[in-house]
Formats: C-alpha cells, structure tokens, sequence
C-alpha cells in the first residue's frame, strides 16, 4: 500500500496529511511565519510523527499553495483549486458549493458530485476580501485571532465600515476605537465588511447546495454565522476546514501518478 | 518520486514559419515612416480605424504609424517600462489604456529629443507626426488619448474618424444601414478635405480605388485562412495570429501584404490537408477574448504544452471582414462609398448572430456564440484588461451568457496589454489547471444538453 503526503503550503499555515488508498491517516499544521522551508519540515515532522513513518516511506507527494516550490523533496504541483475543490469533497461528497476564504485570497468553487470543479472564481489580490484583514484587524484590536468569533457573536450593534481597502479599513477600525466603538461591534462590522465583498463572488457564481466554508475563515464562527445570513444558506464546515488542500493534493497526486 | 516542479521555460508560442516572418511588416511600418521623414513626407499617427481612415491616408501619400501596433511591440520586446514611467512621472493614471501610456512617455521622450527618436528606442521609434487620425470605434478612451498627445506635438491636428454603431436590435429598422453608410461616406468627404488642405495636395481617387480593391483581396485571402482554422486539430494559434494579424490590420493595401497571405494559406492549408495540429497533442480548444499580454505571449506555448489546450480563434474585432455579398456592390462606384462599406460592415457582420442569441452589444458579444460552432469549442479565456475598459465591461457578461447559452464555461485571467506588473502568471496558470476540469465538466453538460460539439 502506498503512502501519499499532501501539502498545502499557504502564506499564513502550512498543512501537511498523509493518505494510504484514500485513507487519511495524519495531518499537520504550522505556522509558515515567512520561513517556507522550516514550516514544511514542521509540519512533516508533525504529519509523519503521527503516522509512525519517516519520508524515506512515502511514495508521493502532492502539493499545492503559495510556498510549495519550497518543498525540498520531490513532488508534484497541482492547482490550489483543483485541490481545495478535491479535499473538501472527500470529506463532505454532498457539497457542490465551496467557499474557501484563505490568507491571500477567497474563492468561490462549484463543485462537481465527483469532486471536480465546475466553476470558480477567485478574489483580486486584496487583503480586504481575504482572511489577511481577520488578522490585520485582530492585531488592531489586540485580540487572538480565534476568539473573533466569539466576540463577533455577541455584537448588538455591528460598525459600518465605509471603505474597500484593507489599509484604510485598519485606519477607520482605530477610529472606532478612539471613539469608543466595543471590540464586539468593530468585529461584527468588519464581517460584514468581509462578507459583502465575498456574498458578491457567490452571487456572480450562483450558490448551489449543499454550501460549505473552508479555510482559515472557517474557523471565525462569527464570520460564518454572518456569511450564511447574507448569502440566505446554510454553511456547511468540516471537523477541519484548515487541510481541505493538502488532502486534495493527495488525492489528485494519487489519480495522476498513483 | 519524479519532479515537476521546474522552472516554466519560455517559449514564444508561434507554431508558423510565416507567424515568425510576420514582424517584417511592424518593421516596415516604423522604417518607412523614418524615411519618410528624411525625405519631408508627411506621416500620420492613427489608430486602427478598421481602414475607415487608413487607405484614404496612405492613398494621399501619408506614411501612417500606429500607436497601438507600437505599443504592443514595445511591450514583446521588453521597451514599453520606461515609457510606462515617463507617462506615470507626467501625471497620466496607471489605469489608462497602456498603448496610451506607452505612446504618451514614447512622446515626451521624442519631444524632449528635438523630434530624433531616442538611441535605442524599439523598432527604431515612431517619426514625428504631421497629423494624428483617431477613432472613436470600439473604445471612449481613444477619443482623447490622441488630443493628450498634442501636448508634445501642439502643431499637428487631430481628426476623429466616427462610425454609428447600433445596438443589436435597432442595426435592423428599416433604412439603418443606408443611413449610417450615407452618415459614413459624407463624415470621409469632410475627411479627404482636411487632408487635402493640411497637405496641400489633391487625393487621385483612382489610386484610393487600387487600394480599396487590393484591401478586398487581402482580407478575403485572411478570411479564408480562418476558415482554415475551423479544422481539427488547429493548423495554428493564437500566438501565430497575433503575429500574421499585422499585415491585414495596418496594411491591408500592401501588396506585399497579399502576397505574405499567400504563403500563410499554403502553409496552413498544408496542415489542414495532412491533419497536422499547429501543438502536439491538442485536447482543448479555445476561444482567446481581448487582446493578450504582449509581454507574456510563451504563457500560451505553455498552456499547449503542458494542458494540451489551443487557442484556435481569437477576439472578432481584430480578424478580416467576413466577405460582403457581391450584390450589395451593384451600383457602388465610389472608392468612399466602399471603405464605409468595409468599415461598416465590419462592425455589424455578427448582428443576425446577436439577435438570435439576444446579445448587446451585438459586435463585442457575438461573434464568440458562432466561433464556439464553427470552431467547435470547449471554453473562453476571458483577459479582461485592467486599462481597457470596453475589454471588461463585456466580456464577464460574454462569458455567463456562453456558459448559459451553449454551455461554453469560461475562465477569467487579469492582466493588461503593456502592463505586465498586472499580470500574475503563476497565478493565472493556476486557474487554467483548473480550469481543464471545467472544460472536462461542460462537456458532459453538452452532452446531455444535446449540443453537437
């Protein structure tokens, strides 16, 4: 039996499972901290660590994201949406809508019940339509990351932001503050900021059920409870949104060369 | 394990020997335009006018040069940076047309020059003009870009060529056409006046009649290379297009123009005759929207080689006319009255198409719903520009209403003519790996949908 590793090496997390005959057996995640090559050795650490295996046992390796030319072994580079649209389906096969808001951008897949992509669309490189702005506002806000959700959940009165960019939206966040806006209300404003930006793509793209989130913004649960009111759905999000690409990389490395 | 993971080598892409020779016409252009100016001939800048205003020009004796041509020469050769600067340093907006911007720093640096184009400026440089022949067609920008350019050449005046371009259903009220051809033909008098008085010479109509008739011969002859494209495999791409398009676009008149077609056909007859494709392999079959990325042009050779998709029609607006029926001729003796026509039917030939697909604007919209037939098609690659925007404003609606209507999905990769800072190629080559999956998708849709190809 073969052993595959996929990678998803993105901007901000690099994730790493291993899949023996479709079988996902262990997953990885750091943080990439703008040094690719030492967040792909953690998180194969991590990944191999698990599984009980060294790399001198895998077979293949798929690979996908912004770093991935980075990975110091032999691989083979596949599509960022062939993978999240191939990874995602094999953990939920129902979904024909993907929405995957990452780090560097947010996309819009339609999937089909093969796990294949029917359609996409993908955000211009703009902080203000990607996850980036979640953590450019947390860091205004001095609050970790993850428990943005929370906060944004308990909003009454949700800020309006008024502009499209991410550099003024930092700006105006500030401004909130020294005027006294909650921490909750500028969170719950920015995800509506947010999901403006991105209800639009899925418009433009037409939303067929089943819909599902995946992503570092799948983890806000404000974001997706938001995001689902908006678009009028239901959002559907796995146990783990984050290795939806790297278990897509594996398994398309598998058809290729498998 | 094997590696993928290499560096994407470049390749041009051009699969025809005669696509390689085709950039002696761009050349050409440039050179005889120098000369002209050693020897005081009076040269124009012009912008493609679809030969509205072109023939009668040259037919006058002006060497004409072409801003647009030049822009995207200087951008393949890696020269249109420093003049994108130099138009960015004079206030201009980065988000203006980028044949604009080129020609505006390509300007300031000639005018600064005492008019000597600049030591190692592409292709020799643009001589300086006596005249700019602009043209409202296709664009709103280009009615002011050439009225910007006075600024370095306040002594040379601009004349706008107009055509009437109706919407898809209004093209077919009674007595449309004779009206606009009539609008047409008394806007060109007013045309060859100002040329004469601007030139102090008189235009010799039986020369602008051996140009009209030799244009007929050499866009017939281009047409029928394209309907040699329709084979499958494709006997050639996009890249070769865009190269062999000079001669029928800027030159049309040049008999040396009809002869290169000659050659064109040959070779890509004998493909065609012996089922050779112009990539090995070909598995998808593409329509390209918009013009491409000058600066990226082995982006295509790479898309052929490692997805096997060929680009085998491009954007309508730039191809040869498709022919005008004989008897629409009868009666017709006036050289203006045949370059309305030319012009005129160029911009309404794919109207029967839109009104029955309910398209506007019928003539940037749909053509693409004939070529994905004749060329039997699987996607769009849709290259909206980031400063044209005629480019953007149609073609994400062309793209939805293919997938709606023929189910010809489509796949949009930004970028820009000039620009190449807006064009992310790693990204965009990303998309189209996904979008093989789409294609294989939409072919299944076909399929059931019952749609031939």
């Amino acid at each position: 039996m073969s052993f595959i590793i996929g990678l998803d090496i993105g901007s901000a997390l690099s994730k790493a499972v291993i899949m023996q005959d479709k079988t996902l057996l262990s997953s990885g995640i750091s943080p990439s901290e703008g040094n690719f090559l030492s967040a792909i050795n953690s998180v194969l650490q991590k990944a191999l660590g698990k599984a009980k295996l060294a790399i001198s046992d895998i077979d293949l390796i798929g690979a996908c994201g912004l770093g991935a030319s980075f990975i110091p072994h032999s691989f083979h580079k596949i599509s960022d949406i062939s993978c999240q649209s191939r990874g995602t389906s094999y953990l939920l096969p129902t979904i024909r809508t993907l929405i995957e808001i990452g780090n560097q951008s947010s996309r819009i897949i339609q999937v089909t019940e093969q796990g294949k992509v029917a359609d996409s669309l993908v955000s211009d490189k703009c902080a203000a339509g990607s996850g980036r702005i979640l953590q450019i506002v947390a860091k205004v806000l001095k609050v970790d990351l993850k428990d943005m959700g929370q906060l944004s959940l308990k909003s009454t009165q949700p800020v309006k932001f008024t502009t499209g960019c991410a550099v003024f939206l930092e700006t105006e966040a500030i401004s909130r503050v020294a005027e006294g806006a909650s921490r909750e209300n500028i969170i719950a404003g920015l995800h509506q900021a947010l999901t403006a930006r991105i209800a639009a793509m899925a418009h433009r793209m037409g939303l067929k059920e089943d819909c599902v989130i995946t992503g570092g913004g799948a983890k806000d649960r404000g974001l997706v409870k938001i995001m689902g009111e908006k678009m009028g759905k239901t959002l559907l999000v796995p146990d783990n949104p984050l290795i939806t690409g790297a278990i897509g990389a594996a398994l398309i490395v598998t058809e290729k060369k498998g | 394990m094997k590696t993928e993971n290499k560096k994407i080598k470049k390749k041009s892409g051009k699969t025809l020997q005669t696509a390689r020779e085709a950039s002696y016409f761009a050349k050409k252009m440039l050179k005889n335009a120098l000369q002209a100016q050693e020897e005081g001939r009076p040269i124009g800048w012009s912008m493609v006018t679809w030969w509205q205003g072109e023939l009668i020009a040259r037919a006058i004796g002006a060497e004409l040069v072409f801003p647009e041509n030049y822009g995207a020469f200087c951008a393949a050769t890696g020269g249109a940076e420093k003049h994108l600067e130099i138009s960015d340093s004079e206030g201009y907006p980065a988000t203006l047309c980028g044949y604009a911007r080129n020609s505006i720093g390509y300007a300031k640096l000639l005018s600064d020059n005492n008019f000597v184009p600049y030591e190692g400026a592409p292709g020799g440089g643009l001589a300086k003009p006596k005249f700019f022949l602009a043209s409202g067609t296709a664009c709103d920008a280009r009615y002011k870009w050439f009225q910007a350019l006075k600024r370095y050449f306040t002594e040379a005046p601009v004349w706008t060529v107009d055509l009437p371009m109706p919407g898809t259903k209004e093209f077919f009220y009674k007595g449309n056409k004779e009206l606009g051809l009539k609008y047409i033909v008394d806007h060109l008098k007013d045309y060859v006046a100002f040329l004469e008085n601007l030139l102090g010479t008189k235009l010799d109509y039986d020369r602008l009649n051996e140009i009209v008739d030799q244009t007929f011969k050499t866009l017939a002859l281009a047409h029928e290379v394209d309907i040699l494209r329709r084979a499958v495999p494709s006997p050639m791409v996009g890249s070769d297009f865009w190269s062999i398009m000079i001669p029928h676009l800027y030159l049309p008149e040049d008999p040396e123009a009809y002869e290169f077609y000659k050659k064109v056909y040959a070779e890509v007859k004998q493909r065609v005759d012996n089922k050779i494709g112009a990539i090995p392999n070909e598995k998808y079959r593409l329509m390209f929207a918009e013009l491409p990325p000058w600066h990226s042009l082995g982006f295509f050779g790479e898309l052929a080689e490692k997805f096997g998709m060929a680009i085998v029609i491009e954007s309508w607006n730039y191809h040869a006319i498709l022919p005008i029926p004989e008897e629409e001729f009868e009666g017709v003796t006036d050289p203006l009255e045949k370059v309305a026509m030319l012009t005129y039917y160029k911009w309404t030939e794919y109207n029967k198409v839109a009104l029955e697909y309910n398209v506007d604007p019928g003539f940037f919209m749909a053509a693409y719903f004939q070529f994905a037939k004749d060329y039997k098609t699987d996607g769009l690659l849709a290259h909206p520009l980031m400063s044209c925007r005629p480019a953007t404003y149609t073609l994400l609606h062309t793209k939805n209403t293919l997938e709606n209507k023929l189910k010809i999905p489509g796949v949009v990769i930004d970028g820009d003519i000039i620009d190449l800072r807006v064009f992310n190629e790693k990204e965009a080559f990303s998309k189209m790996e996904a979008f093989v999956e789409t294609m294989d998708h939409y072919r299944e849709e076909r399929k059931k949908a019952g749609i031939a190809w």
